[in-house]
């Protein structure tokens, strides 16, 4: 473990004539090292890891530095269901794998080592695994098997681009749990992109912060996250503190009561066969009182999502309902719609690419009866102020706008149409750490100014507990807690909920911050 | 990688040409030096045979029967100007019996060495009589007895000139007695018959790529105990015209039936074997209903047309038409003003009658002739000159036999030729379809037509002849445009082969150039 | 087992769809100009002998009594004769689906081998100078039409080398293969074009794609890539392009066959319309029916067998 077994330096890649993407990118890693490069969407961090394993994209070229690199290099990927071809069974991908490097070795004898590997990557099962299509595997699973492929040519640098943001909490725990015991076993040198910063400090023992294609500051882990120096590292440790030790504001009066009922609600889904029916609502109540606000937590496959849909008439309960301010409520009938807004996961595909900003708001604002030129006008002015974004955006696609913007403009979609409750389903789960900070704080805002009820669902601990007074925990279909978010998350009382906290990657406590 | 597919692919390809050309053998050299398959003469035609049954062989399989049958009498080569023995050996006629005496050929025999007698032509009467197709042409034969072995006497029901050309033609087919023990299926499954041929396989029968081979009938009559030159005769159906020609070309064929100028200027004039001008091809009007329903507007039509130009435009022996029936056919005779060609007089016809602005009106054809298209264009600029209109329909045979029964039609062409040596042949023709189809009163013809075949007096005959010409050109229900000679092809290499003008040849003469 | 049971309820799809047009051509063909007596009886015959003949053959009667007693004799296994019923229709039919369907095999393997090279080449560098060249070269062998080609295969390479023959089918099978060859040939100019467009699209989509760059990275070697990566993941937009061109092959083959005077499903198609050879006519519509729906159940098994994330049910 001596000298570095990979050294960048002063790499830059441009992706036209004069936009550079990356700029003068130098760091080092030993064997059996990690370190991890932070920084937002767009920082050059991918292009990086890319360009040190050869693999660019059409139209991004190199133009200057050098790169170091072992012979073998191998690369996980991001989305592993994109990453691995639909046609070909897990096993057979990672013996292919497995050949690529040992290219005169028999079938039957790749076959087998593809079997140990994946054993070697934590997978209970690897004899039912290896004849699973990729469709067919949880996206843990297919994490696994991407890293067994990756481990089949026994590298000695392990590149991971950002391979735990699409994954559950628990299961980003555990793969997390996984490349670490890979590379202090292997002594793989390791390099871990995220725009988590949280993720990195817990996996890595140096860190490099990236910005608009240059590193601002790096050094190692501990020294980065206590005394950060960069204006933007201060920032980037401030948000991801911001939203572990979040204060949100108290409610400002005495709940009322119960606003919002859900009760008892069971959604079914059919399936070919009797049996292979699935039961994503287990007979949920709950209440959520006017102006409060409620957070739904749980994994994928809770039923979380499931209750929002049933919520907006998206699907139909097979039995149970909604009320609202006392009357039962169906999101179908004409003057009902508006008074349930929902905000979308992904601000990219809920907004038409096609429309203008203002295009998008004035259709929801027409469909509500806003009728003249000019009450539209003053409205969607007041709504753009109200979600703290520039007029002049109104004119853009939304390619043109960031994530966080995108988003944003989805809240201002949702509120103009002056609803009783939003639902926020997983709303900030695809934006970068720091943007996430924003969009919290400005629903807060909201929260407050307007008087809305709320309904936060998603996966992660920290938002719930920056944005909601009370928390309900689903697992399977069912609630296995509830309670003050406060109260429930010092004490869990479910194992599964202590699961959950546990999994939550934190920025190690320090003093003075 | 790349590289390695495409040269793949040049490797496959290139083998598969070599293997498979190895094993395509045949064909070789220039069509014309000698023949590429010495011994067998290759034939042929557009369409599939109807099958051996005389009752059926009127559409198509005319030049065929007379392969595997031959015929009582035959048809004189090269004028077709009448008939001379076949089967039989002599035949005689009393006017005041209305009886036919044949006596058959000594040496006639069948395929399966049976000599042909009298209860065999007894039996193929009795056959032909109860065709459902044919039947009616023999309605006048009351009976047929045996005078003796070889000598047969054929009873009619009223005075007749007809039967002897009758029995030239291919419904006549002689068959054994009883089908030689064999069910009627069978038989017409594999025929014996008493002609030069004996088919020894027969593919595809009466589909699209029919092929029939023959060999020799040892005991034809006509071999004269010698061995034909011909050992094998193949008889194909090709339906594409280019196909045909390009086969020609190629060597594969021997003889063409049934050739179009085009076909011509593909293969050479020099293997053209063109017959005598003996179809009239016209133009029959709807007398009835429609534009043409004017007779001043039909007269305007006849003489508008130039008919030695468009007898020109075809070439291969086509001349003008002078009236309605068929030159070169005994029996003919020109009406009394044959047709001419007067522009002014036309337009003047035009001018007086009740459409003084002009027409538009419609020419139904079969496109697929290069002879049939060409005459329509033409027609089109010529009656133009007049202020006629002319709106091209070309349709598919079967729809246009529809549309002239129901009298949907202005204009159509049409036609008749002679399939055996008299005038009256094509006569009833015409009485029995263009006459029809146009309505023009068919009495004078009719009458006439009786009389003809009644009489052996020559000079009653001319006079009915021209009695019917003169009505026609009067009543222009049917206008005659051309004579049109069929063409036929063959290689240079092939001797003895003398088509005649009723769509017949005889097969025991062909042999090879030396 | 599933293919089993969705082949199975798709063939009792298929009964009542080949029933219906089965009784639609029936119709068609007994409703247009044009007797069929009239045409066996031929020009010269009276109107009391075509008369008899109509009523012989059956075709006074009112149609749907027709088709009835047709049915009737089809299930008891009898197709019948031709018009001038020297020939079963059965063996008409079967003679030329043997021919068609070499025809159309040769043909749509010709297709395979060159598309997918070309539709490959052309994606590697969308807009670049082969992209275009193809392209060009598409549109001018779809815009040619099919009996040109053929016409010019025949007097430019068959007659003056002697390769292939002019025409004609052999009856001896060692030499049908060559004798299909040209017409192949010129069936697979048409429809190259198409089945390169749509391969060169999936193409252009895959190479591009996440997973391809995944087993780069993981060293899988080019050729290797292409195989098991590229080419299985972009058949299955292309696979319904194919089972429409073997239709159209199939359907189409009617010009080429006539060209090379092949006995093939298509000329007789065409002879027995012009005839208005009813039994022919109504067996071919049978075969023809069933061979398109055939392909194209083959075709939903074969996505289900490429895609798996596509179920057959």
């Amino acid at each position: 473990m001596t000298g570095p077994i990979l050294a960048v330096s002063g790499l830059s890649l441009r992706s036209g004539p004069d936009r550079t993407v990356v700029s003068d990118v130098s760091f080092e890693v030993a064997a059996g090292e990690s370190l991890g490069l932070v920084g937002e969407s767009g920082s050059g961090k991918s292009l990086t890891l890319r360009a040190i394993l050869g693999v660019l994209p059409v139209g991004i070229t190199r133009t200057g530095g050098s790169i170091v690199t072992p012979a073998r290099v191998a690369m996980i990927f991001q989305e592993p269901l994109s990453a691995m071809s639909p046609s070909m069974r897990a096993g057979e991908l990672v013996a292919e794998a497995v050949r690529a490097s040992n290219r005169r070795m028999p079938l039957a004898a790749a076959r087998r080592r593809a079997l140990e590997l994946l054993g070697e990557v934590g997978i209970a099962d690897p004899e039912r695994v290896r004849t699973r299509y990729p469709h067919q595997l949880s996206g843990g699973l297919r994490q696994r098997v991407m890293i067994a492929a990756a481990l089949a040519t026994d590298p000695e640098v392990l590149l991971c681009d950002e391979p735990t943001t699409a994954l559950d909490v628990t299961i980003q725990a555990q793969i997390m749990d996984l490349l670490d015991r890979l590379r202090t076993e292997r002594g793989m040198a390791m390099v871990f992109v995220s725009h988590d910063l949280a993720v990195v400090a817990a996996l890595c023992q140096r860190i490099a912060v990236m910005k608009e294609g240059r590193i601002v500051e790096s050094g190692p882990t501990a020294e980065i996250v206590a005394h950060p120096t960069a204006p933007y590292s201060i920032e980037l440790v401030r948000s991801a503190r911001a939203k572990a030790g979040a204060i949100r504001d108290a409610a400002a009066e005495t709940p009322s009561e119960d606003w919002l009922v859900v009760d008892d609600l069971t959604v079914r889904f059919p399936g070919a066969r009797r049996r292979d029916t699935v039961t994503a609502v287990d007979a949920v109540s709950f209440r959520v009182p006017r102006g409060g606000s409620v957070g739904i937590v749980g994994e994928s496959g809770s039923g979380k999502s499931t209750i929002a849909r049933a919520m907006v008439g998206l699907v139909r309960p097979g039995s149970g309902g909604i009320l609202l301010d006392g009357r039962p409520y169906r999101a179908t009938s004409r003057g009902e719609a508006r008074r349930i807004q929902m905000v979308f996961q992904d601000p990219m595909s809920s907004l038409n690419p096609r429309r203008r900003i203002r295009s998008v708001l004035t259709e929801v604002l027409r469909a509500h009866g806003a009728r003249s030129a000019a009450e539209l006008e003053t409205r969607v002015i007041e709504l753009m102020d109200m979600v703290r974004l520039p007029h002049d955006l109104l004119d853009r696609f939304p390619r043109s706008l960031s994530g966080g913007q995108r988003q944003r403009v989805s809240i201002a979609r949702a509120l103009a149409v002056e609803p009783d409750v939003v639902i926020l389903d997983e709303s900030i789960a695809a934006l970068d750490v720091s943007v996430q900070a924003q969009v919290l704080a400005l629903l807060n805002d909201l929260k407050q100014s307007l008087g809305l009820t709320l309904l936060f669902i998603s996966h992660d601990l920290g938002a719930v507990r920056a944005l909601c007074d009370e928390v309900v925990v689903m697992s399977r279909g069912r609630i296995v807690e509830r309670g003050m978010v406060d109260e429930v998350l010092r004490n869990p009382s479910h194992p599964y909920t202590r699961l959950l906290i546990e999994s939550e990657p934190e920025l190690p406590a320090v003093s003075g911050v | 990688m790349r590289r390695t597919v495409l040269l793949t692919i040049a490797l496959a390809a290139s083998t598969a040409i070599a293997l498979t050309s190895c094993a395509s053998g045949g064909g070789g050299g220039s069509s014309d030096s000698a023949s590429p398959h010495p011994g067998t003469v290759v034939w042929a035609r557009p369409a599939a045979i109807d099958g051996w049954e005389g009752d059926k062989c009127i559409s198509s399989s005319g030049p065929t029967n007379a392969v595997v049958f031959d015929s009582l009498l035959r048809i004189q080569t090269p004028d077709g100007s009448g008939l001379v023995p076949g089967l039989a050996s002599e035949w005689s006629y009393d006017e005041s019996t209305y009886t036919y005496d044949l006596t058959i050929r000594d040496d006639a025999a069948f395929s399966n060495g049976d000599p042909v007698t009298a209860d065999d032509v007894i039996f193929s009467f009795d056959e032909w009589k109860a065709g459902p197709i044919s039947g009616i042409l023999y309605a006048s034969v009351a009976s047929v007895t045996a005078v003796s072995d070889k000598e047969v006497q054929v009873v009619m029901a009223q005075p007749d000139t007809f039967l002897p050309n009758l029995l030239a033609w291919c419904n006549s087919n002689v068959y054994p007695a009883d089908f030689a023990g064999m069910s009627r299926d069978d038989y017409f499954a594999n025929p014996i018959g008493a002609g030069p041929y004996v088919v020894s396989d027969w593919s595809d029968p009466g589909g699209t790529t029919e092929s029939i081979s023959l060999v020799p009938n040892e005991h034809f009559w006509g071999w004269e105990g010698e061995t034909p030159a011909v050992t094998e005769l193949t008889i194909e159906t090709i339906v594409d015209p280019s196909q045909r020609a390009l086969q020609f070309q190629s060597g594969d064929i021997d003889i063409l039936e049934q050739v179009d100028q085009a076909t011509v200027a593909q293969i050479g004039e020099d293997h053209a074997v063109p017959t005598l001008p003996s179809i009239n091809i016209g133009i029959v009007a709807n007398t009835l209903a429609g534009p043409a329903s004017d007779p001043v507007v039909r007269e305007a039509i006849s003489k508008a047309i130039d008919r030695d130009s468009i007898a020109g435009a075809l070439g291969g022996g086509t001349e003008a038409a002078t009236g309605i029936l068929p030159i070169n056919v005994p029996g003919t005779a020109e009406p009394t003003e044959p047709y001419t060609f007067d522009l002014d007089a036309a337009k003047d016809l035009m001018a007086s009658s009740g459409s003084p602005d002009g027409l538009s009106m419609r020419y139904m054809y079969d496109p697929s002739n290069a002879d049939s298209d060409t005459t329509a264009q033409i027609l089109v600029t010529q009656l133009a000159e007049i202020g006629i209109d002319l709106e091209l329909e070309p349709t598919d045979t079967a729809t246009m036999n529809g549309r002239l029964a129901d009298g949907d039609f202005d204009l159509a062409r049409s036609g008749a030729g002679a399939i055996s040596p008299t005038i009256f042949d094509p006569i009833g023709l015409i009485l029995a379809t263009s006459y029809v189809y146009s309505g023009v009163d068919a009495t004078v013809m009719t009458d006439n037509f009786v009389t003809g075949t009644s009489t052996t007096d020559d000079a009653v005959v001319e006079q009915a002849v021209v009695a019917i010409q003169d009505d026609a050109l009067k009543q222009n229900g049917y206008i005659g445009v051309i004579d049109l000679a069929t063409n036929w092809a063959a290689q240079s290499y092939i001797t003895g082969f003398v088509p005649i003008q009723y769509m017949v040849y005889y097969t025991d003469k062909l042999g090879f150039a030396e | 087992m599933r293919v089993a049971r969705f082949l199975g309820i798709r063939l009792l799809q298929a009964i009542p769809l080949l029933i219906a047009t089965s009784a639609l051509s029936f119709l068609l063909l007994r409703l247009a100009p044009g007797d069929p007596a009239k045409i066996l009886a031929g020009p010269r015959a009276s109107e009391e002998v075509v008369a008899k003949l109509r009523t012989s053959m059956g075709l006074d009667e009112p149609i749907p009594v027709q088709y009835w007693k047709y049915l009737q004799r089809v299930f008891a296994g009898d197709l019948g004769k031709n018009l001038n019923g020297n020939a079963d229709v059965a063996d008409i039919i079967s003679r030329g689906v043997g021919v068609t369907g070499l025809l159309a095999v040769v043909a749509i393997i010709i297709t395979i081998l060159v598309a997918i090279p070309v539709a490959l080449a052309a994606a590697r560098r969308p807009g670049g100078p082969l992209d275009n060249s193809i392209r060009v070269a598409s549109v001018a062998s779809i815009a040619v039409p099919g009996f040109w080609i053929g016409l010019m295969l025949i007097a430019f390479v068959a007659l003056p080398t002697k390769w292939f023959p002019v025409g004609g089918w052999p009856d001896d099978s060692s030499r049908q293969f060559n004798a299909i060859l040209l017409p192949a040939i010129t069936l697979a100019i048409g429809i190259i074009p198409v089945l390169t467009r749509s391969l060169r699209s999936a193409f252009i989509d895959v190479l591009g794609a996440e997973y391809v760059t995944a087993a780069r990275s993981l060293g899988i070697p080019g050729g290797r890539l292409i195989r098991r990566f590229v080419l299985r993941n972009a058949a299955v937009p292309a696979i319904p392009v194919l089972a429409f061109l073997i239709g159209f092959v199939v359907g189409g083959s009617v010009v080429i066959e006539s060209t090379f005077n092949l006995p093939g499903l298509g000329q007789t198609l065409v002879q027995a319309a012009l005839t208005r050879d009813a039994n022919v006519l109504q067996a071919l519509t049978l075969v023809l029916g069933t061979s398109v729906v055939a392909i194209y159940v083959i075709a939903d098994v074969a996505v289900s067998l490429t895609d798996p994330r596509v179920s057959l049910t």
